[in-house]
């Protein structure tokens, strides 16, 4: 892809403030840290202004006016993704474009189940909206108070709903979309079926600000679930665990809202660096799964049906223990073991991670190679390996060993990639399960995607964005 | 020694509760019902005085509706010992709680009986002093500690400006305060055990106590909501709005 040295002028700059208007944009010294840092601390960017314009048509304006002047954008949501897609300064010189202003609720509609938002407004805001009508938006992700419904269709988010509700691609029913050169696509459908051409909406889902600007999405409700049961069991295999979860998904099929699997040492970084936070079980087991399972309206029936299985499993010794939440505290207690979890690695230093997915029937042999590999490779080094079970996606992340340097550490990256990556392939799974490509994962794709892939990829590029002014440099 | 406790099926504490359209009451359709959390506390308290081995007994009380068995349940699967549900569909204040559990306690004879300050739902808070007054007991509500010394109940308190201890004579009444301890968590070996404990069934009839509520409930309303405030420019218009809009001055 052609890469664009854009110079930015003064006159650019003043152009684009008129463009958005008063509030609708930050000077370059005024511009607070949180939309030039990013989540992994690997890129720190650079940008001469932040736009930060309320409506599509602003939006349209300041891309018209890029599009003569060559100027490259960053479309930026909450900034909670976690592979650099929203960097600016490093490809060329790109102008930050944040959606936070983009904060309206357009139409809320009970009888169609339709939420339409604009691209800004934060997902747990989007939950909240679903809820004060009665009704359920499922996507949700530890970072959900931060990062925003745009971004998240722009990532295709998963998280812990993916299981019953499908991931971001499959809650939305249309979108309304900024090209690159400032035309407006109207698809804000609310319609649960339309086969009337190329789908393109799903295009621009995933495409992480490389196709278009998402400015406004209609999505999906749905009937708040019966009441949920919250259950943490401990086991002694991940064999076991996935036996139970099919075992699970057998019996309870659509019930089944969240299965969720994390390691001890998870935990134990969990309990010691998280406040508020209660020690589950008395004993250490290796593995604990979380999981989630809607009631029926006959609540009686619920819960006794699914504790005789669980008890038929404790007396085979496939489960070890477990714990039932009695009450929603103690439900949002053991959630918040598990979604604490990406943010008590912190304190543990360096960190590598992969965000992977590998059939569900490969997981535990390849837990057992790749751990083996990589304690070759660095003896001591500390895997923290969580995830969404019920999905086969891993989060196969390396904390330093505790006597290593963070920057000694961290030039193992590429090595470690590559041991890992190697053996997703050979297990055929994907290198980037729910995450994306970004910045960080843009050289790892050409070598694991299939050539021919990539080709129409870039080909699409060129159709949405011939003059690679929307994130350049990024995904592709 | 026996220990005696009394555990009301309520709205969870976490849920955001609605006012029915005909401000009857609130909203109870499809929404989750948990233990009293003060209740909770009540269990938990009488389980490590098991475990200390100062009491030989836990048996749990619940007084409602048919569900009101799955909250024994939970106290059974936390460590108590056996249940007694009396069952009925009627609402029952506070007054008639404290007249059944009277009669529970001459029937079982507990030196020690504790309960949750209040449940959430109505914030009565009087079953326990009630409770107390029937049957001559000593009381020690809002306890936020409690010890067994010989045959003496050290309970201590918090009230305004710091700690108070009281020595009861036993046998004794306590309330539950928050901070007396932090409830466990009911394990899957435990809840499986729970269901072969015995729950006893019985109706308020079988105690020959009426139970027709004395209070009416006229009416249940929001509360008022909260007017957003707003940014004032200099104090004259301050105390302009304060003796024109407000009226206070
Ligand atoms: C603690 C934590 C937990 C997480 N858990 C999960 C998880 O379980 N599942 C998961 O999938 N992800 C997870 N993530 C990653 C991240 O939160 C998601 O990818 C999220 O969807 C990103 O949303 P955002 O608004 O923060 O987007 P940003 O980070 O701002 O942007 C992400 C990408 O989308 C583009 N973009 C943003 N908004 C738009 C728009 N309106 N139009 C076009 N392009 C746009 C950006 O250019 C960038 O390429 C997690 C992150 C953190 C920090």
């Amino acid at each position: 892809m052609k890469k664009i040295a854009s110079i930015i002028t003064k006159e650019n700059i003043e152009n684009l403030k008129l463009i958005c208007g008063e509030n609708g944009w930050t000077d370059a010294e005024d511009i607070n840290e949180k939309y030039l840092s990013e989540e992994r601390n690997f890129y720190k960017s650079y940008s001469p202004i932040i736009l930060r314009p309320d409506s599509t048509l602003k939006i349209s304006n300041i891309l018209k006016y890029c599009y003569k002047k060559n100027i490259p954008i960053v479309p930026q949501g909450g900034n909670t993704g976690l592979v650099g897609g929203t960097v600016s300064g490093h490809i060329s010189n790109e102008i930050i474009l944040n959606l936070e202003k983009m904060n309206k609720v357009r139409e809320l509609s009970h009888t169609d189940s339709v939420l339409i938002v604009e691209a800004g407004v934060k997902l747990h805001e989007v939950q909240s909206i679903a809820k004060s009508i009665n009704k359920f938006f499922p996507l949700s992700l530890a970072s959900e108070g931060t990062c925003q419904i745009g971004g998240n269709l722009a990532t295709n988010a998963g998280g812990v709903h993916v299981i019953k509700y499908g991931n971001a691609r499959d809650l939305a029913l249309g979108l309304e979309v900024v090209l690159a050169d400032g035309t407006i696509i109207n698809g804000l459908k609310k319609l649960r079926k339309d086969n009337s051409g190329y789908n393109l909406n799903q295009l621009f889902i995933g495409s992480e600000g490389t196709l278009g600007i998402i400015t406004a999405a209609s999505l999906k409700l749905f009937p708040i679930p019966y009441e949920v049961n919250t259950i943490l069991l401990a086991l002694d295999s991940l064999e076991n665990a996935i036996e139970i979860m099919n075992e699970l998904k057998k019996i309870y099929l659509e019930r089944l809202s969240a299965l969720e699997f994390f390691s001890n040492f998870s935990l134990e970084i969990v309990l010691k660096n998280t406040t508020n936070t209660m020690r589950p079980f008395e004993k250490n087991y290796p593995w604990y799964i979380l999981i989630d399972i809607e009631g029926t309206p006959d609540t009686n029936h619920n819960s006794n049906s699914i504790e005789n299985f669980l008890f038929e499993n404790l007396k085979k010794n496939t489960i070890k223990d477990g714990i039932v939440a009695k009450n929603l505290k103690e439900k949002e207690n053991f959630w918040k073991l598990r979604d604490s979890i990406p943010y008590a690695q912190k304190p543990e230093g360096a960190s590598i991670k992969h965000d992977i997915s590998i059939p569900i029937s490969k997981i535990s042999q390849f837990l057992d190679e790749s751990t083996k590999k990589i304690h070759k490779a660095i003896p001591n080094i500390r895997p923290c390996i969580f995830g969404h079970l019920g999905d086969g996606n891993i989060h196969f992340n390396l904390s330093k060993p505790i006597q290593m340097e963070n920057l000694v550490f961290e030039e193992y990256q590429d090595k470690i990639n590559k041991i890992i990556f190697d053996i997703v392939i050979n297990y055929n799974g994907s290198i980037s399960a729910e995450h994306g490509i970004g910045l960080v994962k843009k050289e790892a794709i050409k070598n694991y995607k299939d050539k021919s892939e990539i080709t129409i990829m870039k080909n699409i590029k060129k159709i949405f964005d011939e003059k690679n002014i929307l994130n350049p440099g990024k995904l592709i | 020694m026996k220990v005696l406790v009394a555990v009301k099926r309520v709205v969870d504490y976490n849920v955001k509760v609605r006012v029915k359209s005909d401000n009857t009451g609130i909203e109870l359709t499809n929404v989750k019902m948990s233990m009293n959390p003060f209740d909770e506390i009540a269990v938990e308290e009488a389980i490590r005085l098991k475990e200390a081995n100062k009491v030989s007994e836990i048996i749990i009380v619940s007084i409602g509706p048919k569900q009101s068995q799955e909250t024994i349940r939970t106290a059974l699967a936390m460590g108590a010992d056996r249940g007694i549900l009396i069952e009925t569909e009627s609402e029952i204040q506070p007054l008639s709680v404290a007249k059944l559990l009277k009669e529970v306690c001459d029937q079982e004879k507990p030196e020690l009986v504790i309960l949750g300050k209040q449940a959430i739902d109505d914030d009565a808070n009087q079953t326990g002093q009630m409770l107390s007054a029937l049957l001559n007991w000593s009381q020690g509500t809002f306890a936020s500690k409690l010890e067994i010394e010989e045959d003496k109940l050290l309970v201590t308190r918090e009230i305004d400006g710091g700690l108070e201890t009281l020595k009861l004579t036993m046998p004794s009444i306590i309330t539950t305060d928050l901070r007396l301890n932090e409830p466990r968590y009911a394990s899957l070996p435990n809840i499986m055990k729970a269901k072969k404990k015995p729950i006893e069934e019985k109706k308020p009839e079988d105690f020959g106590i009426d139970i027709s509520p004395r209070l009416t409930t006229l009416k249940v309303i929001e509360p008022p909501k909260r007017e957003a405030g707003v940014m004032l420019e200099s104090i004259p218009q301050l105390v302009d709005k304060l003796k024109n809009e407000a009226k206070v001055i």
